[in-house]
């Protein structure tokens, strides 16, 4: 067992203790985040640390119901995106000359366009519901992960263990799962845990424009839907958008650090 | 020469994938964009419009054989030509992007160095600290908070918009902009730079007793300006395509803009248009990077 660095289990524990407090509130209610109270916008005081929004519900605890949405969300498209990109990018490198040319020009395609216009243009189109979000967002983040699988794992099918199965007659499908893949999997983790963060940005930046799932008063937000909703009163009330901006920050901040560490680790193992 | 013959057909490839994401929507695409309300006239003189009588294919072909002529077809809600009301839009957005790549790259390579030649100290480390705080803040809260700051609380700036050449509305956005690739450029110079100033070469240099600025600006930066352009041709690839979430923020009158303007109004083929427009440009910062590349390190 490798030695765990401290600033990596800082990062899990902020993960799983904020998912813990949102799950609690959320079921809970305490702080009501749901309740309406009599007065909206209220500043920042004592029952209320952060003030309450346009329908006197507490922010602080809107946006700590918000956290569990935002991360299922981010992490759910990204193993969408992953899934997609693994499938697309494993055929890509072992496959024989026509076929990998085929898969590899679709994924030069997606490549080019752009990501978070890709997701704005499939949330248009396939109109306002939870899948719809998952699916733009994947349809605009597997094609990276494709390049990466299939350019790594057409270095570690050349590698001599592999050929020496392959030799000894080895069926193709043991020879990904259970030679190629467990040197590859490894190499994919900072991808997958970057994605994440970029996945949560990309769908608070398409609530933020308008373009994410519905916005009845009643379901639970995400961050990006409540930094909508505070931008709308940002200089009647700015106490509005700091919880869910600084969360939200924190959150991406966090998974991009996992990834950087991650990514660290694999260099040294070389 | 190879390099542009398969970037065409890539974008083909792209346009033919934009250009079916939107018929392949359940339900009438003529009526979506029409609206509820609208008569049965309306409905079928955007079909006509549209060629959406026509199979998939045949539109397919109409719609690259007007591409090829820079003609990307009307917009439904203003009646006006694609390609000019992109064209309109575009000197805003250039001016924008080009403000704030020019600003990141000088900001990015200065901190960059700076954090490589400090190595493991406190300024290598606030400057890499400050630049994943960078990278992590999404592009609308590090908008709204400039706005705030410099337009509210300290009211110096105006919040949006755009007025002829006047400067100091174009501050904020410009700056907005460039945050997150100021940090690229930041860990991309520094790493970079880590690993020159190892090399054998700059051993030698050192010995012969130049001095250490002129070791590191001359000697060693010569050897990461590749990686370091890589970021800034990239970036400025995608920002000449519009930066959506500035220019909402700031109501900067670019293609960014128009392009959520027609997500609003369901303009589709103004839509498409924009989205093809911005990954033409994409691609050719992609050529225009593989040229420098072969150029540079020849």
């Amino acid at each position: 067992m490798k030695k765990w660095r401290a600033d990596l289990v800082v990062c899990i524990c902020f993960i799983f203790l904020l998912l813990a407090v949102s799950v609690f509130f959320t079921v809970t209610s305490v702080l009501s985040p749901g309740a309406f109270g009599m007065e909206g916008l209220q500043s920042p005081r004592k029952d209320h640390l952060f003030g309450t929004d346009f329908l006197g519900r507490d922010i602080l605890g809107r946006t700590l119901s918000a956290a569990w949405l935002s991360v299922l969300i981010g992490v759910l498209s990204r193993s969408i995106s992953v899934a997609v990109g693994l499938a697309v990018g494993i055929p890509a490198a072992l496959l024989p000359g026509k076929y990998e040319r085929v898969l590899n020009s679709i994924i030069e395609i997606f490549m080019a366009i752009p990501a978070l216009l890709l997701a704005m243009a499939l949330s248009v189109v396939m109109g306002e519901r939870y899948i719809t979000i998952f699916i733009a967002i994947a349809a605009g983040t597997w094609a990276p992960v494709a390049r990466f699988t299939s350019v790594q794992v057409r270095q570690i099918a050349r590698l001599d263990y592999v050929i020496a199965s392959r030799a000894l007659g080895a069926g193709r499908f043991r020879i990904i799962f259970r030679h190629i893949m467990p040197a590859f999997l490894p190499t994919l983790i900072p991808t997958v845990t970057s994605g994440i963060a970029a996945a949560i940005m990309i769908e608070s930046t398409l609530s933020f424009l308008g373009l994410g799932g519905g916005m009845s008063v009643n379901q639970v937000p995400t961050w990006g839907k409540l930094i909508n909703e505070g931008s709308k009163f940002i200089f009647d009330a700015p106490w509005l958008i700091l919880p869910p901006a600084i969360f939200l920050t924190l959150t991406v901040l966090v998974f991009n650090r996992i990834g950087d560490v991650a990514a660290d680790r694999s260099i040294r193992q070389d | 020469m190879k390099r542009i013959i398969y970037a065409i057909a890539v974008l083909l490839g792209a346009v033919f994938f934009i250009h079916s994401l939107v018929y392949l929507v359940p339900g009438d695409p003529a009526q979506m964009m029409a609206g509820e309300y609208a008569s049965a006239s309306d409905i079928s003189h955007i079909r006509t419009e549209l060629d959406l009588d026509r199979s998939f294919l045949a539109r397919y072909a109409i719609y690259v054989s007007r591409l090829a002529r820079m003609d990307m077809g009307t917009s439904i809600s203003s009646g006006q030509p694609v390609s000019k009301l992109i064209m309109d839009c575009f000197p805003a957005t250039l001016l924008l992007a080009s403000l704030s790549m020019l600003i990141a790259s000088l900001s990015g390579i200065i901190f960059g160095v700076m954090a490589a030649l400090s190595r493991g100290r406190f300024l290598d480390r606030s400057i890499l600290a400050f630049s994943s705080l960078l990278i992590s803040t999404p592009a609308f809260v590090t908008c709204i908070l400039l706005s705030f700051v410099f337009s509210y609380l300290l009211g110096i700036l105006p919040p949006s918009g755009k007025q002829g050449l006047d400067p100091r509305y174009i501050i904020m956005p410009a700056f907005a902009l460039s945050s997150r690739s100021i940090a690229l450029i930041i860990r991309v110079t520094r790493n970079e730079m880590l690993s020159i100033l190892n090399a054998q070469y700059i051993t030698a240099v050192r010995a012969f007793g130049f001095r250490e600025r002129t070791v590191v600006w001359k000697f060693a930066f010569k050897n990461i300006h590749v990686p370091v352009a890589a970021v800034i041709i990239l970036d400025l690839g995608s920002y000449l395509g519009g930066a959506v979430v500035t220019e909402m923020v700031y109501s900067w009158p670019g293609i960014g803009r128009l392009l959520m303007s027609a997500i609003q109004k369901r303009d589709i083929p103004l839509m498409q248009g924009i989205i093809i427009f911005n990954t033409v440009i994409f691609v050719c910062a992609g050529i225009f990077l593989d040229f420098l590349q072969s150029r540079l390190s020849a």
